[in-house]
């Protein structure tokens, strides 16, 4: 009994941790493969995916900022009321009384803008790596899927604090939804199928943004949605490792240069040894660098990488937290609209292109978008340049190409837009599906896919004219998004500066 | 990188991580404002109360208020009477308030603004961006006790529109003047909102205009309901400022804003726009509502109503208001108030006229009562006050010459400048003047005859009127001279036979054929005629019995007056007898006993007359002598009702207190009697009430609808036709019995009314007469609001016609072709039309409106005899024709009430 009890720490820890000293290879594959926490990961782990260029650890910081936003998000639900006549000043009161409920609320804001933006940039990184070929196609997909739902969070957890610029910024999300109604009526459908009233309903339960509305957007936000994240997130682990873990180029032992351990190659390459047994077995022999001689341990290498990430991105949230307060405007106020009337950053290219006409900016476009880039590893099936940054230099050059052009281009129709003015401006009669069919949202993708196939035709590579067409789409995003938050004001009209604003 | 980077880094990472969470736990826990001030405070504590104070966030939870104000966490001395005068924010509040206004009970940002549930300095003050309610500074402040106290009776239009409030004490500006001096800027802007007529334009609690914005709950228009984009430049954005400048110069700050400046300086702007800032929609529990709001069920005065809603475009003095932007027509022109009466007005209050900028102020509408309508129109009245006293009337006093002038100016454009008639009466006419007492023609031209065409000349002052009514006495000739009269008596010049001509033309029906009284007295009677004098007969056949049938003869000449006593002398053969020159002194008091046990029943109870004569007739009493009364009275008048009262042996007036006799008054009783009689000659004129109707009513009705035929003319009610309203109230006060049956006995020469005493196919009976006379009595009624019952003339298509094109050709230019109005108001408005009678139209057609470029059309004083009576009424035809839908009528129109049987 009393040497149990002495033995109490030793036979506890042994119970959670069933391996000895980190000492060997094996034990310390014994922690990966033991832990619950860490066995999605594998036990080794090849080098070149330790590589910070790699990957730039964007999916792993997404994670991480997800994380950051349950455990917020969790502590603000335990303060938060939501109903209209409370919410504003529930929030209100978490900056003023509650213990750190300024900096848990500016933290979780903080953390869902940067997810929205590494999520996109995960994105970018996988696609421009051409990570998404073979047997990772449907991973791509799953991936989108988390986009949308990243973006459904965000945008549902934009509501709830109830101050004008989430009042105004849900209305003009509604009417977005709204927007297939420009097509039903000018089909003349709208009085039997009114697709756009049916999705604004569903979203909101009301035909204005209200209580219903709130305690919708309240339960897609802390329930439903971060439930189905979390299973496609699952989902998206679990393919990783089962579609060969991380990406890499077929040459990239070549590319890491002979594996020295103690001034010597284990397997020196090139030296022509095989290791077949050529009398038994036909067909190619096992690839000297193909041998475990490129991998090393997850542990340490691994997860000292990913604990740095982890601590430097929760060090870069308490910073911004604890010196840039959240925007909380005033109370909502349904007969005082905001003007302008933003929806999040994150839509504003889309408002900017909901301006010219709101099914082609609001519904086909994201509709196109979202298809498109779901469909590319589909459409695009060479696996040749897999794994290297925008498939070698040629490609770098295209991506380089088409990101000058699309930024010319789209620059160039703002301008045309803002100061000559659009077919409205000339035609003030034209009929509307005139304009849901030709506006500069639908001109942008015409242009960027008759330029992409160009591409795709020059180079006779579906990667090279998919590259471009990403390119531009990425470019014309960016853009629009800096256009439509900084240089649109009241009215949506053009300002170079929002101090130029006219007094009201 | 190797490992030990990875560590470093790690460490550094986690350090960093640690700092930002310390640093926020040190604010959470040591950094807040309120400590530094908590522990100030206690320092200053004494030392046991020290002890005991643990510094905590305080704040009042106040979910009735919706709010929740930690005020008190820096503010922590507010109600600690050893705090005042300390520095802020520890010092306790100043004045007494929060005797009455606890903070756990109200908080501080219900009066105060601010975000009470902030903790750092500008946050918790409001001034941080995003913050619609920043603190109040200054005298503001006192503009939120506008939220609970706004139907305060010291509070601008609650004051007038609500009564007197249930519980709680009203707080009235003087109190407030003294225990709160800053809320006198907030009392002084609703003061200057309820005497500046802003209800006219501007709806408050329901009550008001539609043509500006509701101000309600102007107070709860946040910055954003203001567009600051035309205030001068330098001039703060904020809502204060914009309402500062508005009042100055509201059109400058809204473009396109019909408001007016009204003039305020830069103190009265404050004021104003500390009300409207006021004018808050909190919704404070009822307990915090002291008193609470209730409707009054009395009138507020006029005067007050007419500040709050009119007077913003009517002006002061009725003339011309602030509000230019309005073409708004002069209400106090003395002439449009003689022509129009008061239904008129208040019809026009509270219809409103559509098409124009007055709204309809009836209770659906503008929210008044009728009571409120009414005094209202009763305010108006008063700019133009009666200034004449037609109970002091005299012909005599006036002077002709200068009632000449005055009829061609204001009378002749109807009555025709010789008194012809036209669209007014005919005047010139004997019999009209006969029959008119001075007394009905002044209480005629001083009150007018609402719904007719004649206005009440109510600016006239009473000498002028007394110019006019001498003026009209002159067309009835010279008065005879009686002594002319008794000169040819006594020289035997009468002539029985002509003066018994005289008599059957003029006398016999009232009088009977052969003098033996009728609805007149009896005159052959041998005790009549042996006491009175040739004198007094010719005075009574020459002055009348003024407001009784009987009519002053004075077209007679002096001849035909002595022919007619002549006459008179025949029917009777006793004796003249000497009367006593004098009697006894009596008691008057005593008398009036007397009178009412003996004499009322008959005479009236006021001596007004009843199946007796009427007594209380100045022109009786100058002639009649003391002797003449004592001795009717004591000997009565054989054959007639009248008996003697004098006891047997004792009817000598010489001998007073003389023995007893068949009646049961003494010498000294009798003379008790005539003394009141006399005293009755210069007493006040009795109530109308005591007025005594003889006649049936009901016999009189059905003479009235039958055999007189008086219904065809005078309509079934007495609502009139072709011939008058008899039922109008005027009418009816205007008017003795003695006019209605004088008139009935001798027509009207010149008109339909004809004579119904002699000849003709319905002659009445003098009872007959009298009991049409008790049935026109009965019927004064208040006329039915509506055009129904002003129809004066009737239209016809051919007078439409005709008056369309003189239409075209006078008014068209002016009041645009079919009365759409133009340069001068439109015509063909339902609601004016509604409002005004026929015979307002034509009075102002034909006398036109002094002051305004309406000029009279009518044969007027200029001589500008453009149009006929008859095209005149054409027109007004032509104008009523275009009457479209009525407003609606707010009550259903009364009905006449029937007769009542007997």
């Amino acid at each position: 009994m009393r040497e149990n009890l002495r033995d109490l720490p030793r036979a506890v820890r042994g119970s959670i941790v069933r391996h000895g000293a980190t000492d060997s290879d094996r034990t310390r594959s014994q922690i990966v493969a033991n832990n619950f926490f860490l066995h999605a990961q594998s036990a080794r782990v090849h080098k070149h995916s330790l590589r910070p260029s790699t990957t730039w650890g964007l999916g792993l910081i997404a994670l991480i900022l997800f994380a950051i936003l349950c455990v917020t998000g969790t502590l603000l639900m335990v303060y938060y009321k939501p109903s209209v006549d409370q919410a504003y000043d529930s929030v209100r009161d978490l900056g003023f009384i509650v213990p750190t409920g300024r900096m848990m609320r500016n933290v979780h804001r903080w953390a869902a803008h940067g997810m929205v933006l590494v999520v996109l940039a995960h994105m970018a990184r996988v696609f421009y790596t051409g990570s998404y070929g073979g047997r990772r196609a449907f991973n791509w997909v799953v991936g989108m899927v988390l986009l949308v739902l990243t973006l459904g969070l965000s945008f549902t957890g934009y509501l709830l604090p109830w101050d004008q610029l989430a009042y105004w910024a849900i209305t003009i999300g509604a009417n977005i939804a709204l927007s297939p109604r420009e097509v039903t009526d000018a089909l003349g459908l709208t009085a039997t199928f009114d697709l756009g009233g049916l999705q604004k309903s569903l979203l909101l339960g009301s035909s204005t943004v209200g209580q219903e509305a709130l305690i919708r957007f309240y339960v897609l936000h802390i329930v439903l949605l971060p439930v189905v994240l979390v299973a496609f997130l699952g989902v998206h682990f679990w393919r990783i490792r089962k579609d060969g873990g991380l990406n890499r180029p077929a040459d990239a032992g070549a590319r890491l240069g002979p594996d020295v351990r103690n001034g010597r190659a284990i397997f020196p390459e090139g030296s022509g040894k095989t290791y077949g047994l050529m009398a038994l077995v036909r067909g190619r022999t096992g690839a000297v660098d193909r041998g475990p001689e490129h991998t090393v341990s997850a542990w340490p290498h691994l997860f000292q990488a990913e604990m740095l990430v982890l601590v430097l991105t929760t060090l870069a949230m308490l910073a911004l937290g604890y010196l840039f307060d959240a925007p909380l405007k005033e109370l909502a106020n349904p007969s005082v609209p905001e003007n302008p009337a933003k929806a999040p950053w994150y839509f504003l290219g889309l408002q900017e292109l909901v301006s010219y006409s709101a099914f082609a900016g609001g519904i086909a476009i994201p509709a196109i978008a979202v298809l498109g880039l779901m469909l590319i590893p589909y459409l695009d099936r060479e696996e040749e340049t897999s794994g290297r940054w925008f498939a070698g230099p040629s490609g770098r050059r295209i991506a380089a190409l088409s990101a000058v052009f699309a930024a010319a281009f789209v620059v160039a129709m703002l301008w045309f837009t803002v100061s000559v003015g659009w077919i409205r401006s000339w035609f003030p009669a034209s009929p509307q599906w005139v304009i849901t069919l030709c506006n500069p949202g639908t001109v942008y993708v015409v242009a960027f896919a008759l330029w992409s196939a160009a591409f795709a035709r020059r180079t006779r590579s579906t990667r090279m004219g998919a590259m471009a067409l990403f390119t531009c789409f990425l470019v014309a995003f960016a853009i629009l998004t800096y256009f439509a938050t900084f240089l649109r004001g009241p009215n949506w009209d053009f300002y170079w500066s929002s101090s130029d604003w006219p007094a009201h | 990188m190797n490992g030990r980077g990875f560590k470093i880094l790690t460490i550094v990472g986690c350090l960093g991580t640690l700092v930002f969470l310390g640093l926020e736990a040190w604010n959470e826990h040591f950094a807040g404002e309120w400590r530094a001030w908590q522990d100030r405070y206690a320092e200053g504590l004494p030392a046991d109360l020290r002890a005991g104070f643990a510094p905590a966030l305080q704040q009042a939870f106040l979910p009735d208020l919706e709010r929740v104000d930690r005020c008190q966490s820096c503010h922590v001395g507010i109600d600690d009477p050893a705090m005042a005068g300390a520095e802020l924010p520890l010092a306790a509040h100043p004045g007494d308030l929060l005797s009455s206004h606890p903070v756990e009970d109200f908080g501080c940002t219900v009066c105060h603004d601010g975000q009470g549930r902030a903790v750092s300095l500008p946050a918790a003050h409001g001034r941080v961006p995003h913050w619609e309610e920043p603190m109040l500074a200054g005298d503001l402040v006192y503009t939120s006790c506008g939220r609970c106290h706004a139907a305060n009776a010291l509070f601008g239009p609650e004051r007038e529109l609500y009564g007197e409030e249930e519980g709680g004490a009203a707080i009235l500006a003087d109190d407030l003047a003294a225990t709160l001096p800053g809320a006198a800027l907030l009392a002084r802007g609703k003061e200057l909102a309820a005497t500046s007529g802003c209800l006219g334009c501007h709806t408050y609690q329901g009550l008001g205009g539609t043509l500006g914005p509701d101000l309600t709950h102007v107070g709860d228009k946040g910055v954003h309901g203001y567009d600051f984009s035309h205030l001068p430049a330098g001039t703060e954005r904020t809502p204060l400022a914009w309402l500062i400048a508005h009042f100055e110069d509201p059109s400058a700050v809204s473009p396109g804003s019909v408001m007016p400046g009204f003039g305020v300086g830069e103190e009265d702007a404050r004021a104003l726009a500390a009300y409207m800032l006021s004018l808050r929609s909190i919704d404070v529990p009822a307990r915090f509502r002291v008193p609470p709001a209730r409707r009054s069920t009395a009138p507020a005065g006029g005067e007050a109503l007419y500040g709050l809603f009119c007077v913003a475009c009517h002006g002061r003095d009725l003339q011309s208001g602030a509000v230019t932007a309005f073409r708004t027509p002069s209400i106090g022109n003395e002439s449009l108030l003689c022509v129009a009466d008061d239904a008129y007005l208040a019809s026009i209050v509270r219809n409103g006229r559509r098409g124009t900028n007055m709204p309809a102020w009836r209770e659906d509408a503008g929210g008044l009562t009728s009571a409120q309508i009414d005094a209202l129109v009763a305010t108006i009245r008063a700019h133009a006050p009666d200034r004449a006293d037609a109970s002091a009337v005299s012909a005599a006093a006036g002077d002709p010459r200068a009632g000449a002038a005055l009829y061609r100016g204001r009378c002749a454009t109807c009555h025709g400048l010789a008194g012809e008639g036209g669209i007014g009466t005919r005047l010139n006419s004997p019999d009209v003047l006969a029959v008119l007492s001075d007394d009905a023609l002044a209480r005629t031209i001083v009150e007018g005859r609402p719904n007719t065409g004649m206005p009440s000349w109510r600016n006239l002052r009473t000498s002028e009127v007394s110019d006019l009514v001498a003026f009209l006495r002159s067309w009835e000739g010279p008065r005879v001279e009686i002594a002319a009269v008794a000169g040819r008596l006594a020289a035997g010049e009468g002539d029985a036979d002509l003066g018994a001509r005289i008599y059957a033309g003029r006398c016999a029906a009232c009088h009977g054929p052969g003098g033996e009284g009728a609805i007149g007295p009896s005159l052959a009677n041998d005790g009549f005629l042996s006491l009175v004098s040739d004198e007094y007969l010719a005075y009574a056949i020459r002055d009348g019995r003024p407001g009784t049938a009987m009519p002053a003869w004075r077209s007679l000449a002096a001849e035909d007056v002595g022919d007619l006593v002549t006459h008179l002398r025949t029917l009777s053969d006793a004796p003249r007898r000497a009367l006593p020159a004098s009697i006894a002194q009596g008691d008057p008091e005593h008398g009036e006993l007397l009178f009412a046990r003996a004499c009322a029943a008959c005479h009236g109870p006021e001596a007004t007359g009843g199946s007796g004569p009427q007594l209380r007739n100045p022109v009786f009493l100058d002639h009649a002598t003391d002797g003449y009364l004592f001795t009717t009275i004591a000997e009565g008048r054989p054959g007639t009702p009248m008996r003697g009262f004098a006891r047997a042996g004792a009817a000598r007036p010489d001998r007073p207190g003389g023995a007893a006799g068949i009646a049961d008054l003494t010498s000294a009783q009798i003379a008790d009697v005539v003394a009141w009689l006399r005293w009755l000659r210069h007493a006040p004129p009795p109530p109308e009430s005591a007025r005594t109707v003889l006649g049936s009513i009901g016999r009189g009705q059905e003479i009235y609808e039958n055999l007189g035929a008086c219904a065809r003319c005078h309509g079934a009610r007495g609502e009139g036709g072709i011939g008058p309203a008899l039922g109008q109230p005027s009418f009816q006060r205007q008017t003795s019995e003695g006019h209605l049956i004088a008139t009935m006995v001798l027509g009207r020469e010149g008109t339909p009314m004809r004579q119904y005493a002699s000849g003709g196919l319905a002659d009445l009976s003098a009872p007959e007469i009298m009991d049409v006379s008790a049935y026109v009595r009965s019927l004064a009624y208040d006329l039915p609001a509506g055009p129904e019952g002003w129809r004066v003339y009737a239209e016809t298509e051919d007078r439409i016609r005709l008056g369309r094109e003189l239409f075209a050709g006078y008014c068209a230019s002016c009041h645009g072709s079919d009365g759409r109005g133009g340069f001068a108001p439109e015509l063909a408005n339902p609601d004016f039309l509604a409002a005004a009678s026929d015979g307002f139209l034509a009075a102002t057609i034909a006398r036109g409106r002094d002051g305004t470029p309406m000029r009279a059309f009518g044969p007027g004083p200029a001589g500008l005899a453009i149009l006929s009576p008859d095209e005149v009424r054409a027109i007004v035809a032509a104008i009523r024709a275009w009457a479209g839908e009525p407003p609606p009528a707010t009550s259903p129109p009364p009905t006449p009430p029937l007769p009542p049987s007997q």
